[in-house]
C-alpha cells in the first residue's frame, strides 16, 4: 500500500515509513548484538585452539627433549646392564617431574620393564589403544616404530595427556646387555613412553576461557546498557510521547504537538505525526466549526426552524419555536405537523405550493400554541432534498408576527387618532377665521343699522354672507372627500386637458407676476382617465404652486416660474403629470403632513382640503402622488396615473 | 391728535373691520398686510399700539415681533397679538424644547407656546395680550382702551 505522499512523489516523510525504519533500528540493534557475541565467541574459539596448540607443541617439545634426558640416563644403566635398577630409577625420575603422569618402558614383545604407575609385571599388548598409534600394523610382527612419536590421549577421567614415545634402538654394546634379547630385522629394543600431564595446560586455556567468557558477558551487559541507553534517550522517550499524543489524539485532543530539533530519523516520525495532528486538528476543527456554526444558527433563532419528514411527522423543532408554541422538543418529535396548524387545510395548501417549486416564501398561516392560543405566523417553506436528490421533507423556518400585527394595528390606530387630531384641529381653525369675518362683518352691520349708513351695513352684510360662502364650501369640500364619487372614464388627451387649464390660469398668472409654462411630451397615448377630476387636481396642484410662489421674496433676476408636464412614467404603464414651481419649498415636516385633511400653511386662504383631496382622486385612479421638495429648492409634485385606468374592480 | 394704532393681517375682510372699529372709536387706523409691510409701516408711523396676527404668510406675527421687541426705538410699543388658538394665554407657561417657532404650521398650539417661552428665554417683554380670534371688535377696543387710553 502506497501513501499518498509517495504516490506524488513528494518526499515528505510519512508515518509508516518512520515506524519501518525505527523497527529496523531495533533489529538492527539486536543484530549487532548477536554479531558482536559470535565475534567474541569465535575469537575465542580461535584463541583457545591457538593457545593449545602452542601449549601443546612447546609441551611436546619439551616431552621429546626430557624423554631423550631420560633415555640417556636409562642407556648408561642398560649398558652397564643394571636392568634391575631400572624400574627404581624410572620411579624416582618421574617423581622429580610432577609434569609427568607416567613414565613407563616398554619392551618391543610389549612387557613392561619399568612403570612409574605400574607396580609388578605387566605386558601391554601391542592391538590396543593407544599402542597403535606408534605401531605399523597391522604385520603378524609389528614394527615399532623409529621415529619419536607424540599423541594426546584422553583418559576417561577427563584429564589429558601429552604421551610422547621414544623408539630404543639396539646398539653394539646392547649384545652384552641382559636385557637384550634379539637384534635381528627389528632394530627397535622398545620404547620409553613418557606421558606429560596436560592439566597445566587444559587449567591454563579453561581459566583463559572463563576470562574470556567473563569478559564476553561483561562486554554484551555494557552493549545491552548502552544499547538501551541510547535507544531510550533517542527512541524510547519519543515513542512515549508519540504514544501519549496518539492516546491523546484518541480522546480528540489536538491541541498536542512535539518540539523535536534533532533531524535524526526520528524526528521524521515526529514531524509527521505532528503535521498529521495538526491537519487533522484543523480538518476536525473545520468541521467542528462549520457544524457547531450551523447548529448555533438553528439553535439561537428566534425564529422557529421546524423539519418534517415525508411522513409529515416533526423531526427537529428548534428553541425558537419550543419558546413560542410551549411544546417541548420531546413531547412534540415524530408528532404531525398538522398539530401545530390552526387550520390543518393551511398546511395542505402550502404543501401544494411547494409541489411547484423548490420554496414557498412568506406563507401566512396561523400556529396554534400548546395552550391553544393562536399565533400569526409567516412560512417559508422549503424542500429537505438529499445530495442525490431524494426527498428528506420540508423544512419551515416561521416567524412569529403576532404581536408586530399588533403593534401595527395599534400604531394604525394612533396613526389615525392622530390625523384626526389633525383634521379636527384645521376645522377648528377654518371655522374660527370663518367666524371672525363673520362677526367682523356683523358688528359693522350692527354700526351700519345705528349710524344709518347703509354703505356700511351693506359691508358688514357681504363679509357675513361671505364667511356663510366659505363655511358652506369647506363643508362641500368635506362632502366631496368623504364620499367615494363614481369616477366618469373615458380616454382622455392629458396634453389637451393640461393645455386647456392653461389656457384658462394663464392670465391670472399673468396678474401675479408667475410665468406659468407647459410641456407636453409627443406621441402620448390616451389615459382612462375621469377627465374632471384630474383637471381639479391640476388646477389644485397648480395653485398652490402660485400661491407659494407669491409668499416668495426673488431675488432681481429672479422669475417665478410654475411648469406643467406631461411625460411617459418611468414606471410601466403609466403617465406622469408634473407640476413644478421654483419657491421656497418645504420643510420635510411639512411635507409629511400636506395630504392630510385640514392641514395647511395658509391660514385664511385654504382651506386644507385641497390635496388630501387630490390624493383621494389620484387614489382613485390607481395611481400615485409624490412630492419632492426641500426648503429653497422649489418643489415638484408628480401624479402617476395607470393608462389603463384603474382596474375595475368595485364595479 | 388721535392715538394710531397699526392693524398688521394678511385677512382684507379683518384689516377692514378692524379699521371700521378702531375709526369708530376716535383711533387712526393704519394697516399692513403682512410682516414686512408692517416694520415699514411702523419706521414711517411709530404707532402707539400694534394689532398683530399670529398667522401669516412670509413673516409670521412672532417674526415681527421679536424684531420689534429687540429694537431699542420699537421695543416699548404695546402689541396685542390676534391668534386662531384658543387657550395659549393660559397655557404659555407650560414650556416646550426646541426652536421651530419660524415654521409654526405643523402644530399651531405648540408652535405658539414654543414661540412665547423661546421670547422668555431671550428676556424679551411678552405681548400686552392675546386676544382669541373670531375677534369681537368691542372687547377688542376695551382692551386698546386699558392699554393707550
Amino acid at each position: 500500500m502506497s501513501t499518498p505522499g509517495a504516490e506524488r512523489g513528494n518526499p515528505r516523510p510519512t508515518l509508516r515509513g518512520a515506524i519501518k525504519r525505527l523497527r529496523l533500528a531495533w533489529k538492527v540493534n539486536g543484530l549487532f548484538l548477536l554479531i558482536l557475541a559470535a565475534a567474541l565467541g569465535l575469537s575465542q574459539l580461535f584463541n583457545n585452539l591457538e593457545l593449545e596448540r602452542a601449549e601443546v607443541s612447546s609441551a611436546r617439545e619439551m616431552s621429546i627433549a626430557t624423554s631423550e634426558r631420560i633415555l640417556t640416563r636409562l642407556r648408561g644403566i642398560m649398558m652397564s646392564h643394571e636392568a634391575n635398577q631400572l624400574a627404581s630409577v624410572v620411579t624416582r625420575m618421574g617423581s622429580e617431574n610432577p609434569a609427568f603422569s607416567d613414565i613407563r618402558l616398554i619392551t618391543h614383545e610389549g612387557r613392561v620393564v619399568a612403570s612409574q604407575m605400574e607396580s609388578g609385571p605387566m605386558t601391554v599388548e601391542v592391538e590396543s589403544w593407544p599402542c597403535t598409534t606408534c605401531h605399523i600394523l597391522p604385520t603378524s610382527e609389528p614394527e615399532l616404530t623409529t621415529d619419536v612419536c607424540c599423541e594426546v590421549l584422553n583418559f576417561e577421567d577427563g584429564e589429558r595427556a601429552l604421551s610422547v614415545v621414544t623408539p630404543i634402538f639396539g646398539e653394539e654394546g646392547c649384545s652384552n646387555a641382559t636385557c637384550h634379547t634379539d637384534m635381528g630385522a627389528n632394530p627397535v629394543l622398545g620404547i620409553l613412553q613418557a606421558d606429560f600431564s596436560l592439566a597445566q595446560v587444559d587449567a591454563l586455556i579453561e581459566r583463559q576461557t572463563r576470562h574470556m567468557l567473563w569478559a564476553i558477558l561483561i562486554c554484551m551487559l555494557l552493549g545491552t546498557a548502552a544499547a538501551w541507553w541510547m535507544t531510550e534517550r533517542l527512541v524510547g522517550r519519543r515513542i512515549r510521547a508519540l504514544k501519549a499524543g496518539a492516546r491523546r489524539l484518541a480522546q480528540r485532543d489536538f491541541s498536542f504537538r512535539f518540539s523535536d530539533s534533532t533531524g535524526d530519523g526520528l524526528s521524521e516520525v515526529v514531524a509527521v505525526f505532528d503535521s498529521m495532528t495538526s491537519d487533522l486538528s484543523d480538518a476536525r476543527s473545520e468541521l467542528l466549526s462549520t457544524k457547531e456554526y450551523l447548529q448555533a444558527i438553528v439553535e439561537n433563532s428566534a425564529d422557529m426552524i421546524i423539519t418534517v419528514g415525508p411522513g409529515g411527522n416533526i423531526r427537529t423543532f428548534n428553541p425558537g419555536a419550543e419558546k413560542i408554541l410551549g411544546y417541548t422538543r420531546e413531547e412534540i418529535i415524530g408528532q404531525k405537523i398538522e398539530l401545530l396548524f390552526a387550520e390543518p387545510k393551511d398546511r395542505e395548501a402550502a404543501i401544494e405550493q411547494l409541489e411547484n417549486g423548490d420554496h414557498v416564501v412568506n406563507y401566512m398561516t396561523n400556529f396554534v400554541t400548546k395552550d391553544g392560543d393562536l399565533r400569526n405566523v409567516m412560512i417559508t417553506l422549503s424542500k429537505l432534498l438529499a445530495p442525490d436528490g431524494t426527498s428528506l421533507g420540508t423544512m419551515g423556518i416561521s416567524k412569529d408576527l403576532t404581536e408586530e400585527l399588533r403593534l401595527q394595528v395599534q400604531l394604525l390606530r394612533s396613526k389615525r387618532l392622530a390625523a384626526l387630531g389633525q383634521t379636527l384641529t384645521g376645522i377648528q381653525h377654518s371655522i374660527k377665521n370663518m367666524l371672525n369675518v363673520m362677526k367682523g362683518g356683523s358688528y359693522m352691520v350692527k354700526l351700519g343699522l345705528a349710524k344709518e349708513d347703509s354703505a356700511m351695513l351693506m359691508e358688514g352684510w357681504v363679509m357675513v354672507r361671505e364667511g356663510i360662502d366659505d363655511m358652506t364650501q369647506m363643508s362641500m369640500s368635506m362632502l366631496d372627500f368623504a364620499r367615494t364619487k363614481k369616477l366618469k372614464l373615458q380616454p382622455t388627451d392629458l396634453g389637451e386637458l393640461v393645455q386647456k387649464i392653461h389656457g384658462i390660469s394663464h392670465a391670472k398668472f399673468k396678474e401675479a407676476g408667475v410665468e406659468l409654462s407647459i410641456d407636453i411630451a409627443p406621441d402620448l397615448p390616451l389615459v382612462v382617465c375621469d377627465g374632471e377630476g384630474i383637471r381639479s387636481v391640476v388646477m389644485d396642484l397648480i395653485s398652490n404652486a402660485l400661491d407659494a410662489c407669491s409668499w416668495k421674496e426673488y431675488d432681481p433676476s429672479g422669475i417665478p416660474e410654475v411648469a406643467i408636464r406631461v411625460v411617459p412614467s418611468k414606471r410601466e404603464g403609466h403617465i406622469e403629470v408634473k407640476v413644478e414651481d421654483n419657491a421656497d419649498g418645504m420643510t420635510e415636516e411639512i411635507r409629511k403632513r400636506i395630504f392630510t385633511p385640514f392641514f395647511s400653511t395658509k391660514e385664511k386662504k385654504g382651506t386644507g382640503m385641497g390635496l388630501a383631496v387630490v390624493s383621494r382622486i389620484v387614489e382613485s385612479h390607481e395611481g400615485d402622488t409624490y412630492v419632492e421638495s426641500e426648503p429653497g429648492e422649489g418643489t415638484t409634485f408628480r401624479v402617476l396615473l395607470p393608462i389603463q385606468g384603474p382596474s375595475l374592480r368595485e364595479e | 391728535m388721535p392715538k394710531k394704532v397699526l392693524v398688521v393681517d394678511d385677512d382684507d375682510n379683518t384689516r377692514r373691520f378692524l379699521t371700521v372699529a378702531l375709526e369708530e372709536n376716535g383711533y387712526e387706523a393704519i394697516t399692513a398686510e403682512d410682516g414686512d409691510e408692517g416694520y415699514r409701516k411702523i419706521e414711517e408711523e411709530i404707532p402707539d399700539l400694534i394689532l398683530l396676527d399670529v398667522m401669516m404668510p412670509k413673516k409670521t406675527g412672532f417674526s415681527l415681533f421679536k424684531q420689534l421687541r429687540r429694537k431699542e426705538e420699537y421695543k416699548d410699543i404695546p402689541i396685542i397679538m390676534l391668534t386662531g388658538v384658543a387657550g395659549v394665554l393660559e397655557e404659555d407657561d407650560a414650556m416646550a424644547e426646541g426652536d421651530t417657532f419660524e415654521s409654526p404650521f405643523d402644530s399651531l398650539r405648540e408652535g405658539l407656546r414654543r414661540g412665547i417661552a423661546k421670547m422668555r428665554e431671550e428676556g424679551l417683554i411678552r405681548p400686552e395680550r392675546f386676544i382669541d380670534k373670531p375677534i369681537d371688535p368691542e372687547e377688542l377696543i376695551e382692551s386698546v382702551r386699558g392699554i393707550i387710553g
